[in-house]
Parts: structure tokens; C-alpha cells; sequence
């Protein structure tokens, strides 16, 4: 079905109908906006703006130029005053102003002709045959008069052009006009800023407001074809370009087109695949005609060196680098550089910088257009053409399409051309313009642009690489379900090989691991495992990852065995085997199997050619090992050779560092201690769990040394961490709960309290210590105890919601530790059992602890103390209550 | 108002000036005024802005001479302008009306001629302008100032088009009358100094010195209170989206050095959908002043200075850098010695020779303790980013 075109002109937007531009106006919505509303201004007030848009050809200055126009003129009709203030000029573009006079005369000549009646062309009549002097005079006079108290909007294209022809005496007297009547606004277009406007010593400098039209991004020109399509209400272009391979396509038209608008509005009309024939005829004539004569014109300005290195250019599909156009054009590279800053200057090339260098390309595409006709003759198909359609249609869609066409037609030597540069062997170019800007990306550090070109090009090709490089860069990004998806198709791929299939299943293992999936995770590393002719190191990959899985799901002496097994793999690299051996350890490790943990770190240590990363990690939980063994001082030997390993990864310094600090401070080194936690806070790139981690063990030392302020601090540091684990954010609340009970603030004390049981990650052993803080702070109040009564008010209410009263409970049990040293007397226990025992004896949760707490007061009361008090408590409660009251344990029967 | 670089203003968006203004008052009441500073620092706005609100007892003429190309066009458009202000008024331009005998009141068009149709001589045209209007004026007992915009484009074009002697007697005579008439005075500006036309005539042997017996007068940018009002205003204006409007509109007037200008330029350029903070604006400014396609046309400041400053280029340079890189004003034997260990040019009077000229070229100017420093904080801000210092 023939789809309902509508005409949109591509030299004239002015002939298009206005609401149709509207329709397919893209990027410039807010700059038309802004652009109206001051111009409008002017119209109504004294305030008068000059606007210059600048653009290259095809860049939508017109197109803008005729919305200003279109919107002034529909706001006229239904605004009095506007259309009573405002008339517009829009010069006639193909008319030479070689004066200000001419100038002057084209303004009223295009007021004359849309308000015939109020600007008569008598006045112009009767200008002829005067002295120019007069003649301007006359015609000031007249215009001014003719505009009264009206504001008149001057529209003018090629304003460059206009300047080159005004000496500077009439842009004076132009300016000079401009000033002494302020009765003009203007809204100009030119190609480029040029000196008459941007230099310090010309008469207009500075005088207009001037906005650089952009070129379309790849995502703009998507939305102008998709809002063409719509106009011309194409469903099914409309359709295609909102699935992943239109996109694609549109990505690498994009670098062909290099976001030029006219380009764009033009090779529309070849999407769809009609009328080939009725389109390329036209579209050779408009580069012969309208093109080729301006951008020879605007050859002939340059010197020889500058046109060379254009022609040059215009040769080359995309960005050159110095050296090369130097290289091609036997020059010298500085002289080459130099020059090629001076066409930038005049806006024929642009730079791209590739790290220290600079690519250079056209400024404009149509230029090597106009050079192609130039130098293929008429009987050459365009090649920005045959380009477009390698790219836009796969090799069947154009075997079809030339199916269709008359052999003798344009359209078939097009379609023909086309299909020749498709055949097996020869460049894809759709694949090549993807690639643009990304062939040397890390695929672990990219950003999410470079991770959507990867899409992309990996969506319009058929290259399994591509998948995979897009798959990785998924999974380096944590994009884990796309890795999946992408891995999948190269697993699935015709034509893969062994190694591309194992890779990806290890891969999408890996990915599936990171989602939890341990399952799939293990389905497709025993895949690897058992596919034919797998290389090892994939094989010896999977083994360790499906080492992990199993760990994961507890089947840790599984886990032993495939890392057993990639250890022993004949032929594995170094790097996995000390993998292997590490996640080995680990295992032994998590079954209590310290000493072959010990063993198999001390075999990566001593490995040969073994990375520094494994090496590093092996010394820290060798560390580990070792503390756990007892042995403190070979544990801080291993950590210290892991904090100071050479280019040491950050994870393992700031492992050893965090497990050092702590064993000081078990040994009550707790400066020595905080100052390595310092010292992760300060590594570079550590990570963010470590530094959290770090943090609040500063915070709790600093809180032991009495230090509270600089606890507080770091636990509140530790809050506002951004990517610390909710786990010690959460830890750090209940750390700066118990900094703040120590320092008295009750109340804000509170509110972290409050905070750190409201939330999900509350550690066990946290929400006991803070509890016990908590305990004593309220006991500190002895002598008060109305303040006992509200206070234990709150926290059991407060405990009470969050399910949390074991915790407190327990504190209260251990605080008997404290009560025993305490000089409260017998009425004054029976207090504090009271307040508790008012407050929470309807909790079943405490009823256990308040039992414990009513014995152990009982006992307290005694005197001298008699443990038979202690009697009444079955043995196992009994022997908690000892332990709180650090009383020798019972004699076992 | 909605920001508006270099386009025309209403006087009543015309942001401070006002304590320059009625000086400038002050200062016609005894003499004419020569007033020049850097282009685009508002010197335009300040003519339109007085034209608009006279004091009492003083008529205005504002008329920018740049579309004149002749003496005789520039003495009819003098004599035009007198004439129509003086609309109505028995017998006034009395002289000039016996010059012209029966084209009086005729629609004149061109430059002025005599009955016989000869170009009337515009020495003489000026000359019974200005003396019809002072006798006018006695009679009322009122002044009137000529605000002449853009006088060095109207000598540059006489010299072109009618040679270099014939601007040389346009000043020569503009001297004279502005001397000579007690109750007509002159404020004559322009986009460039006209002491570079000045210049260019000393090379054809031009000794006369015609701005002698007038003030100078250099705006210099807004007071720092008048540019953040003015921001403020095109912040509104431009209905932009910024929770804190004073900051912003504080940050913008400091980061271009409170001149008008750049102000509107800048607020221009900040984008309608997203919030506008300091920080944003900052980042603005240095955008466009990395851009190479921008328009602010700085490097102006270091490409003429080859032609302006010749051998001295590289002493300047150094100067310039030294002044730029220091946060605070250098006094010049700490400037001498720092320039000394650079350069065997530092000189102590060349040093202060070429110090004077950076001066009256607006590259800088003393603070009261006499230390160099920029006298515009953008052209410190681009000579550092374009220097790399």
C-alpha cells in the first residue's frame, strides 16, 4: 500500500505547509519558543533583539526561520495589538544587496509585497534615476514614515553572504539606521559566524544575540524519521523504526549523515521502497544544481594547501588524523595542523578528539556530495546514496527490490551498486560506521552512551564478536539480564566457534551467578565442562566458578572437588589454577578446615608467575587463617605483607588493613588500630563496603578511647557513603545511637535508635551493644526515677514495635554486672526492677530476662550475699545469671 | 525583560548608571564629554538613557554618525536634527535659514544645498547650526548636548571617502564649536577610541589635540549591586527555573565582571528546562568561553597585540601574565622584579610606559594602593583559561 506523502520542501521549508513543519520539528522547540517570545517582544515594546542563527547548509535554518514567521503570523490573528505592531520582511534570498541602499530597498520591497497597501510601491518608484545619497535618504524617510509607531521584523538568510557584499561604510550605515530608529528587530541565518559580527573592531559586533544550531543527535534524527513517517502516515516505517534493528540503522545512517537535517528530510523518501526511480533522478539534480556550484564556490575561497586538504576529506568516509591527511598530502604535519585550524576557524572541518589527537572530518557532508558529482560525472550512481541503501536494507530486502525495477531504470543501477558492495567479502559498512568511536573501548569501563552503541552495533550485525563485546559490556555494567540475553545468542549462534560458545556459556554462567541463579549458573559451567574440544582455559573457568556455585548452595565439598579439579586441569593458566586454589581455600575455610585453608593459601603465595591478585588475597586470608588459629603474630606478619605488596589490589590491602586494625585493637592497640582503618578510609579506590567497614571500627575505637565527638563522625560519614552496604549504614546508626547515649543527647540518641531498629540489615551483635549502652545510659539517672519510669516507657515501647525486646532483655541481664558494682541499696534495686518490671511483664518476650533480673536483684539484696537466692532459677537460667553477676560457675555434678 | 544581548533596550530597562549620569550632567554644565571605554560596556545605553531623562532646562540629540560619509551629509544631519527639535518654534535656525534662502522649509533630501543648487559649504552649515541653537537656548535660558554615538566610524568614513584632512577639519572644527557655544555641549562616543583614528591622522600629520578641553569619562562596568539587579531581572524575565534567584543572580553579574553585556549574553545562553544554581552558571560561562566557535571574542584582547604594542609584545605578554596569574593586585616594584627575573626588557620605564598604555587600552587599572590589577574580571578569567594559567 502506498503510503499518503506529503511535500516537504528541501531548499524551501517557506513552500512547505507550516503546520507540517511544525509536525517534524525536532531539537529546536525550546530556541523556537525563546525565539518567538522575543521577538514578540519587540514588537510590543522598546526592547528590540537582533537573533542570528548560525548553521551549515541543511542545518534547519530556514525551517526555523519559516516557524518564527508561521507562529508571529498565527499569534497576529489572534492578538489586536500584535498584529497591529508587528510587520514582517522576509527578504527574498536570491536578491544581491551591494549597498545599504539595495538593502534598504529589498526591506520595503518585501513589506511592499505582503502590505501592499500600507507600504505603496509608489514609494519606490519614485527613487529612480536619483543620486544614491538622495535616493537613501529619500527612501529612509519613507519607511520610516510607512512604519509609523509598527515594529517591522527583518527575516534575512545569508547574512554572511550579506556582509561579504556590504562594505563596512554601509554596514555602518546600517547599524547606524538600525540605532537611530529603533523600530527593526531582526531574525538572521548564516552558515557560519563570520568576522562581521564576531570581531571586536566591526561596526556589528557583538549587536546580535547569536545561538549555534546543533546538528541532530542519533536520538534526535530517530525522532524527526519517526515524525516524518508519521506525517506521511507510514505505519509500517513508523513501526520498524521503533524495533531494535530500525534503531540500529538509524545509529548507523547517523554517522553517514552526521546529523544534518536537509539530509535526514531528504533519504527519508528511500526508506520506504517505493519509487526509487521518481526519487534518486531529483536528488542527482539537487546535488548538481543546487550543491555542487556553492561548495565550489566556497572551494575557490581557500588556498591551494586548504583546498587540498578538503578534496582530501571529502575522499574519506569518516575522521582522518593529522598525520594521515600530512602523510597522503606529502606535507608537513605542523603546517598541516595549522591550516587545518584555520578551516576549522572558517567552518569547514570539525576535530574529534581521540585522547592527545585530533580526527579531523568535514564540517559538512554535503560537501563531498558535491565533490562526488563533480568528479564521478553524471553516469556514477551517488555514493551517499548506495550508502544509504547498503546500510538501510539487508542484501534480500534490495534482491526484491531490484526485482521490481526496470533494468534500464535509475533506480536499478542504484539498487545494483548497492548490492555489488554487499557481496561476501567486501567491507560492512553498516558494521564500520556502528564501530565508529568504539573499536578501542575498554569493555570494562564504558559509559551508558558507549554501552547503547555496543547495542546497537551488536542489533545490526551479524558478527558474534559484536554479541559478545556487548554481552561483556552488559555484564562489566551489571546489565546482568542483557549479558544473559546476548551470551545466549552467540551459544545459539550458527557458526559459532567452540571457543566463542564456551566463552559465552562461562559468560552467561557468570551472569546468572550474579543474579543468584546458581542453578543456570551451574547448568552452563558444567556445559563448558563437558563441551568437545573446549580450550582449558574456559574449561578450567567454569570449573572454579562452578566451584563457587556450589559453595553458594552449600554443597561446599562439591565446590572442593571441581576446584580440585581446575587445579589439577593439565594445561590451565596460572591465573585460574590460583583461583582455583583461592576459592579452595575459602571452602576449607567455611568448613572449619583451617589448616588446609592455610595450605592452599600458602600455595598460591608460592606459585610461580602467579597474578598479584590471587597473591594479595591469599596473604590477607592467610592472615585470617592464622588469627583464627591463634597465631596473632604471623597473622599481622601476612596482613602487613599483604598491606604492602606492590600494586597490591585495593580489595586485598583494605581486607588485610581491616583485619589488622582489628586484631590491635584486640590486643589493645587501639591507636595503631584506628590508624589503619585510617588508612583504608584514605586508599584510593577502596571499596565502598570496606571504607564503611572501616569507618565504624574507627568509630567504635575512637568511642573506647572516650574520643566520642570523632565517633560520632565516622559513623555518621558511614550513613552518608554512597554505595556503603545497607548492612553498615545500618550498624553505624546503632554505633552513633551508642555515641550519642554516651554523650548524654538522649533524644537524638533516640531518633538513631529509632532509625537503626526501623530498618531491614540491623546486625545481631550491634543491636545487643546498643542495647546494653542504652541500659546504662538510663541507669546513670539513679536518684531520678521518674526519669527511669519514662525513659523505660520508651524503649520498651520502642523495642516493643520493632520486635526487638530479646535484645533488650539480654542488656538488662548483663547489666546485673553493672548493678553489682553499683552503690544502689536494697530499695533502690527494687526500684529499677520496678520500673522494668511495670513497663514489660506483659511481654512474653520478657518474661524470660525479667525472671533472671528478678534473681539476680534477689540476690544482690542479700546480705552477705547468699547465692541460694539463686536456687529458685532452674541450672541452665541459673548459670546465666552467674555469668552476669561474674560469679564462679556450679561445680558439675 | 528577557535577556537581550546587544540589541536595543527600552530606557526603563536600562539598569544603573544613575550616579554616572548625573555627573556626567555635572560635568555639561562647564564642558563637554569624551567618554570611551572597552566596546559593548554600555556606552550606547548610557547615551539613550540620558536622551530619555533629561535634567531640566537641557534638550537632547541623540543621532549614532556612523551612516554619515561626507562632511556635508554629517553637517546636514546636525543641522536636521536641530531643526526638527526646534519643530514650531518663530524664527528659529534663523542664520540657517538665510544660508538656504528658498529651500527653506523645503523636504530636504540628501546633503543640503544652496539656492543654486551647489552643496552648502558644511563648515557653514555647522557653524549657524550651532549658533542658531545657542542663541535659541540663551533666549530660554535652556542648554542643549548633542550625544553623538559612533564618531570615530563617522571620521574613518570622511577620511575614506573624502580624505584624511577633511576629518582632520571635522575635528579641528568640532573643537572649536564645542568651545565656542556655552549653551551647547557635545558627548561624543563610539565603538572604538578614537584615539587609535587619532593615530592613524598623526601619520598624516595631524597636531592638534581636539579632546583636550573635554572630560573624560569611562563608565566601566555596573556597580556590583545595579549588575545583580539587572540579572535578577533577566532571571525573571526569562521565567527561568532557580530556587535561589539572589545567588544566581549575584553569581552571574561576578563571573562576567558586572558588565551589562555580558549579563544578558550569558543569561541568555542558560538553558529553560533545568535548574539554574551557581554552579550551573559557572559552568556555563566556561563552556562558552572554551568553545571555539563562541562570540564573545576575547582573544581579541591578545590578537591585537602584535599590532598595538609591537616590540613590546613580549614584555607585554609577560605583564599581562603576572597581573592575571596573582589574586591580588601587584604593586609595580614587586611586578618589576617578578618580570625582571623573565625578561632583561623589564626595564623600570619601560615597564611603566607600557603600563600606562595597558591602562588606556582598558587591560587594567590601579586599585587605590596603587597595584595593577585587571580592570575587567572576564578578561583576567579568559587570559587565564586561553594562557593555561
Amino acid at each position: 500500500m502506498r503510503t499518503q506523502r506529503k511535500f516537504i520542501s528541501r531548499f524551501s521549508p517557506n513552500r512547505t505547509d507550516p503546520e507540517d513543519l511544525e509536525r517534524i520539528n525536532v531539537q529546536r522547540q525550546d530556541l523556537l519558543a525563546r525565539s518567538v517570545s522575543v521577538l514578540r517582544e519587540s514588537a510590543l515594546t522598546q526592547n528590540k533583539h537582533h537573533l542570528l542563527f548560525v548553521g551549515p547548509r541543511g542545518s534547519g535554518k530556514t525551517h526555523l526561520l519559516a516557524l518564527i514567521f508561521y507562529r508571529l503570523w498565527q499569534e497576529q490573528k489572534e492578538e489586536q495589538e500584535l498584529d497591529e505592531r508587528l510587520r514582517i520582511a522576509w527578504l527574498n534570498e536570491d536578491e544581491t544587496s551591494t549597498s545599504f541602499l539595495d538593502l534598504l530597498l529589498r526591506i520595503y520591497r518585501a513589506l511592499s509585497d505582503r502590505y501592499p497597501a500600507e507600504f505603496p510601491a509608489g514609494d519606490m518608484e519614485q527613487l529612480s534615476g536619483r543620486d544614491p545619497v538622495e535616493a537613501l535618504d529619500l527612501l529612509g524617510k519613507a519607511l520610516l514614515s510607512r512604519i509609523g509607531r509598527r515594529t517591522v521584523l527583518v527575516l534575512v538568510e545569508n547574512l554572511d553572504t550579506l556582509f561579504r557584499q556590504l562594505d563596512e561604510s554601509d554596514q555602518r550605515a546600517w547599524r547606524a539606521f538600525i540605532q537611530n530608529h529603533p523600530v527593526f528587530a531582526t531574525a538572521a541565518t548564516a552558515q557560519s559566524l563570520f568576522a562581521g559580527v564576531s570581531e571586536r573592531e566591526q561596526p556589528f559586533f557583538g549587536f546580535f544575540d547569536t545561538n549555534h544550531l546543533q546538528t541532530l543527535t542519533a536520538e534526535e534524527a530517530m525522532e524527526l524519521l519517526q515524525r516524518i513517517a508519521q506525517l506521511n502516515q507510514d505505519g509500517a516505517l513508523t513501526e520498524f523504526l521503533g524495533t531494535p534493528r530500525g534503531k540500529a540503522r538509524v545509529q548507523a545512517i547517523h554517522h553517514l549523515l552526521r546529523g544534518n537535517h536537509r539530509l535526514y528530510i531528504v533519504l527519508s523518501d528511500f526508506m520506504t521502497r517505493e519509487s526509487l526511480d521518481e526519487l534518486v533522478g531529483p536528488f542527482e539534480q539537487m546535488v548538481d544544481e543546487q550543491f555542487t556550484p556553492y561548495y565550489q564556490e566556497r572551494l575557490r575561497w581557500l588556498s591551494p594547501q586548504q583546498r587540498k586538504i578538503v578534496e582530501f576529506l571529502c575522499l574519506r568516509a569518516g575522521p582522518v588524523p593529522v598525520k594521515e591527511i600530512a602523510a597522503a598530502l606529502f606535507s608537513e604535519p605542523g603546517s598541516v595542523g595549522s591550516q587545518l585550524q584555520k578551516l576549522r576557524e572558517m567552518g569547514y572541518v570539525r576535530p574529534n578528539p581521540r585522547g592527545r589527537e585530533s580526527l579531523y572530518e568535514l564540517a559538512e557532508p554535503l560537501m563531498r556530495l558535491s565533490m562526488e558529482v563533480k568528479n564521478t560525472g553524471s553516469h556514477q550512481p551517488l555514493q551517499v546514496i548506495v550508502d544509504f541503501l547498503r546500510i538501510w536494507f539487508d542484501p534480500d530486502e534490495l534482491e526484491q527490490l531490484s526485482a521490481r525495477y526496470d533494468s534500464a531504470g535509475l533506480g536499478f543501477r542504484y539498487l545494483t551498486a548497492a548490492l555489488e558492495k554487499l557481496q561476501p567479502g567486501r567491507p560492512d559498512l553498516r558494521r564500520e560506521l556502528l564501530l565508529q568511536g568504539i573499536e578501542n573501548l575498554d569493555i570494562k569501563q564504558h559509559d551508558e552512551d558507549q554501552l547503547e552503541r555496543l547495542r546497537l552495533l551488536a542489533e545490526a550485525s551479524n558478527n558474534s564478536d559484536d554479541w559478545m563485546k556487548y554481552a561483556l559490556a552488559c555484564y562489566y555494567y551489571q546489565r546482568f539480564q542483557g549479558a544473559i540475553e546476548w551470551f545466549g545468542r552467540v551459544v545459539e549462534a550458527h557458526g559459532a566457534t567452540v571457543e566463542q560458545v564456551a566463552w559465552a556459556l562461562v559468560n552467561r554462567g557468570a551472569s546468572f551467578g550474579a543474579q543468584g541463579r546458581s542453578e543456570e549458573a551451574i547448568a552452563d559451567f558444567t556445559r563448558v565442562i563437558e563441551l568437545r574440544d573446549a580450550p582449558i582455559e574456559p574449561v578450567a573457568m567454569a570449573l572454579a566458578n562452578r566451584g563457587i556455585g556450589l559453595g553458594l548452595l552449600g554443597r561446599t565439598e562439591e565446590a572442593i572437588a571441581d576446584y580440585t579439579r581446575a587445579i589439577n586441569l593439565s594445561g590451565a593458566p596460572v591465573k585460574q589454577v590460583a583461583t582455583a586454589l583461592f576459592n579452595r581455600g575459602v571452602g576449607f575455610g567455611v568448613r572449619g578446615r583451617t589448616e588446609e585453608a592455610i595450605a592452599d593459601f600458602t600455595r598460591i603465595i608460592e606459585l610461580r608467575d602467579a597474578p598479584i591478585e590471587p597473591v594479595a588475597m591469599a596473604l590477607a586470608n592467610r592472615g585470617i587463617g592464622l588469627g583464627l588459629l591463634g597465631r596473632t603474630e604471623e597473622a599481622i606478619a601476612d596482613y602487613t605483607r599483604a598491606i604492602d605488596f606492590p600494586s597490591a589490589p585495593a580489595e586485598a590491602v583494605a581486607s588485610a588493613l581491616i583485619n589488622r586494625g582489628a586484631i590491635l585493637g584486640r590486643l589493645g592497640r587501639l591507636q595503631e588500630g584506628i590508624a589503619d582503618f585510617t588508612r583504608i578510609v584514605d586508599l584510593p579506590k577502596a571499596p565502598p563496603g570496606y571504607v564503611a567497614q572501616a569507618l565504624y571500627n574507627r568509630g567504635a575505637a575512637f568511642g573506647r578511647v572516650g574520643q566520642t565527638q570523632e565517633a560520632i563522625a565516622d559513623y555518621a560519614r558511614v550513613i552518608a557513603l554512597p554505595g556503603a552496604p545497607a548492612e553498615g549504614a545500618s550498624a553505624a546508626r546503632g554505633g552513633m545511637a551508642s555515641a550519642l547515649l554516651a554523650t548524654g543527647e538522649w533524644n537524638t540518641a533516640l531518633e538513631h535508635l529509632t532509625q537503626f531498629l526501623a530498618g531491614r540489615e540491623k546486625p545481631p551483635p550491634v543491636i545487643a551493644q546498643v542495647s546494653e549502652v542504652l541500659i546504662q545510659a538510663i541507669f546513670r539517672q539513679i536518684g531520678s526515677s521518674d526519669v527511669w519510669q519514662k525513659r523505660a516507657a520508651q524503649v520498651v515501647a520502642l523495642y516493643r514495635e520493632y520486635n526487638a525486646l530479646v535484645y533488650l532483655g539480654g542488656a538488662l541481664v548483663q547489666h546485673l554486672t553493672v548493678l553489682k558494682e553499683s552503690p544502689l541499696n536494697p530499695v533502690g534495686l527494687d526500684q529499677w526492677l520496678a520500673v522494668w518490671e511495670g513497663r514489660a511483664s506483659d511481654d512474653d518476650a520478657m518474661q524470660f530476662p525479667l525472671r533472671l533480673l528478678r534473681a539476680g536483684i534477689a540476690y544482690l539484696k542479700t546480705q552477705p550475699r547468699d547465692e541460694g537466692v539463686l536456687l529458685q532459677l532452674p541450672s541452665e537460667e541459673r548459670s546465666l545469671v552467674r555469668l552476669a553477676l561474674g560469679l564462679a560457675e556450679e561445680p558439675s555434678e | 525583560m528577557k535577556p537581550n544581548p546587544g540589541g536595543q533596550l527600552a530606557p526603563e530597562n536600562i539598569v544603573g548608571r544613575e550616579a554616572l549620569i548625573v555627573g556626567m550632567w555635572e560635568i555639561l554644565e562647564g564642558r563637554s564629554i569624551y567618554m570611551n571605554d572597552l566596546r559593548r560596556v554600555g556606552k550606547t545605553m548610557i547615551l539613550r538613557k540620558m536622551e530619555a531623562h533629561p535634567p531640566k532646562g537641557w534638550l537632547t540629540i541623540k543621532r549614532d554618525l556612523g551612516g554619515c560619509h561626507t562632511a556635508a551629509e554629517f553637517a546636514t544631519q546636525a543641522y536636521r536634527d536641530s531643526a526638527e527639535l526646534l519643530t514650531g518654534k518663530k524664527r528659529a535656525m534663523r542664520r540657517m535659514e538665510q544660508l538656504l534662502g528658498a529651500l527653506r522649509g523645503a523636504e530636504i533630501a540628501g546633503v543640503l544645498k544652496l539656492p543654486g543648487g551647489s552643496p552648502a559649504p558644511w563648515k557653514e552649515v555647522l557653524t549657524r547650526t550651532f549658533t542658531d541653537l545657542n542663541e535659541e537656548m540663551d533666549k530660554a535660558g535652556n542648554h542643549i548636548v548633542f550625544l553623538w554615538d559612533e564618531v570615530p566610524f563617522l571620521l574613518d568614513n570622511i577620511s575614506k571617502r573624502e580624505g584624511s584632512a577633511t576629518a582632520m577639519e571635522i575635528l579641528d572644527v568640532l573643537r572649536s564649536l564645542s568651545q565656542d557655544y556655552a549653551r551647547v555641549r557635545l558627548v561624543l562616543t563610539g565603538s572604538v577610541g578614537l584615539h587609535h583614528v587619532l593615530t592613524s591622522l598623526r601619520g598624516e600629520g595631524y597636531l592638534n589635540s581636539p579632546l583636550n578641553h573635554m572630560e573624560r569619562v569611562a563608565p566601566g562596568p555596573l556597580a556590583p549591586a545595579d549588575a545583580a539587579q539587572l540579572a535578577l531581572d533577566l532571571l525573571r524575565g526569562a521565567r527561568l527555573d532557580c530556587a535561589e534567584p539572589g545567588a544566581c543572580a549575584k553569581a552571574a553579574a561576578e563571573a562576567v565582571g558586572n558588565v551589562a553585556f555580558y549579563i544578558h549574553k550569558l543569561l541568555s545562553r542558560l538553558p529553560p528546562r533545568q535548574p539554574i544554581t551557581p554552579a550551573l552558571i559557572e559552568a556555563i560561562l566556561q563552556t562558552e568561553l572554551a568553545h571555539p566557535d563562541n562570540d564573545w571574542d576575547l582573544a581579541h584582547y591578545r590578537t591585537r597585540l602584535p599590532l598595538y604594542y609591537g616590540k613590546n609584545e613580549g614584555l607585554v605578554l609577560l605583564a599581562l601574565d603576572a597581573v592575571a596569574a596573582s589574586d591580588a593586585p601587584i604593586p609595580f616594584e614587586v611586578l618589576r622584579r617578578q618580570l625582571s627575573s623573565q625578561t632583561p626588557l623589564a626595564k623600570p620605564e619601560r615597564l611603566r610606559g607600557v603600563l600606562k598604555l595597558l591602562q588606556q587600552d582598558h587591560y587594567l587599572d590601579r586599585d587605590p594602593d596603587g597595584g595593577y590589577r585587571y580592570r575587567f574580571p572576564l578578561i583576567r578569567r579568559w587570559w587565564r583559561f586561553d594562557r593555561s594559567l
